[in-house]
């Protein structure tokens, strides 16, 4: 497949999506919504810092919003995919299927 | 590699992700297993009442029964905090079946305040009653069958069969003192053991 087109236009990519644990943390949200700080941890494997980084890049673009709250005494971040969120997922996907052809 | 092997290579990584999201197991299976012993024994308690084995008067019905609402209640609550902490708790499947059971309770709601303003208002008798047991059953047939179509879970839909079957059986027994006794057991059938079934699939 790589040989096939190896010069895709990136640039019409979001770029806020792309980038491989943003896109893991939309894809798992786009599943599980809300879901909690230690679980996006847990499915992306990513660290504490680069998490909460790109949490932060997520949440300025509008694509999802972070609630902190507590769960019993238990602080407690819960992640949510905003209306906006979704909708810039399934622009990102369709960008994706017109990149690569309908096999994704 | 080139742009499109890295795209690719991302791809799969976030279809691996969103796959995890969509299998999240049935996390309401504890919930489930309170309320089916709490079920369980309400009814045969109620069985042994009515029928003279507990040397019970037949108003403690309605303690039993406010009794069994609070402490279910209250155990919801406590369970669904610890639930609500789980991997994948929000998920689709998981959020249809926590909506669907909580309409089937406020189904049951509606029909006890009817019960209650037939008896106030027009002196009603307490067989009805009887017929929110048998409401009961269909409605977990209803609230399986949706879940399991709706989840993916297919194995559910033999528990909503359960649930339709015992729906049945304790129409036919309708007007009799049995009733309870046969609902007792088979409450195992159509909560307790769908719960313990879904507990393990969690594991």
């Amino acid at each position: 497949m790589s040989g096939e087109n190896p010069d895709i236009d990136i640039g019409a990519i979001d770029d806020v999506i792309h980038g491989r644990l943003r896109l893991g943390v939309m894809a798992y949200l786009s599943a599980v919504n809300p879901a909690s700080f230690p679980e996006l941890l847990d499915k992306t494997g990513a660290t504490n810092g680069n998490l909460s980084t790109h949490l932060t890049k997520l949440e300025s673009a509008g694509y999802v919003r972070q609630k902190k709250g507590y769960n019993g005494k238990r602080p407690q971040t819960l992640v949510h995919l905003t209306p906006q969120g979704r909708k810039a997922w399934i622009a990102y996907l369709d960008a994706m299927k017109s990149l690569l052809g309908h096999s994704i | 590699m080139t742009k499109t092997d890295i795209l690719v290579a991302d791809l799969a990584e976030a279809s691996r992700i969103a796959k995890a999201g969509e299998n999240a197991p049935l996390v309401g299976g504890p919930i489930g297993l309170m309320w089916g012993v709490l079920l369980t024994a309400v009814f045969a308690i109620h069985y042994m009442i009515i029928s003279g084995a507990l040397a019970l008067p037949q108003q403690s019905l309605a303690f039993l029964w406010i009794a069994f609402a609070v402490i279910g209640g209250v155990g919801s609550a406590i369970l669904g905090r610890k639930i609500d902490a789980k991997p994948g708790a929000a998920s689709t499947a998981n959020r249809v079946e926590q909506y669907a059971w909580m309409m089937f309770s406020f189904t049951g709601l509606s029909l006890a305040v009817g019960v209650i303003l037939n008896q106030i208002l027009n002196n009603g008798t307490t067989e009805l009653w009887t017929l929110i047991l048998i409401f009961g059953f269909a409605g977990q047939g209803l609230v399986y069958g949706l879940t399991a179509k709706l989840t993916g879970h297919g194995w559910l839909h033999f528990a909503a069969f359960g649930g339709f079957t015992m729906a049945a059986v304790t129409m036919s027994f309708y007007g009799q003192n049995i009733i309870y006794f046969i609902a007792a057991i088979g409450t195992v059938f159509t909560i307790i053991i769908p719960s313990l079934l879904s507990m393990k699939a969690e594991k």
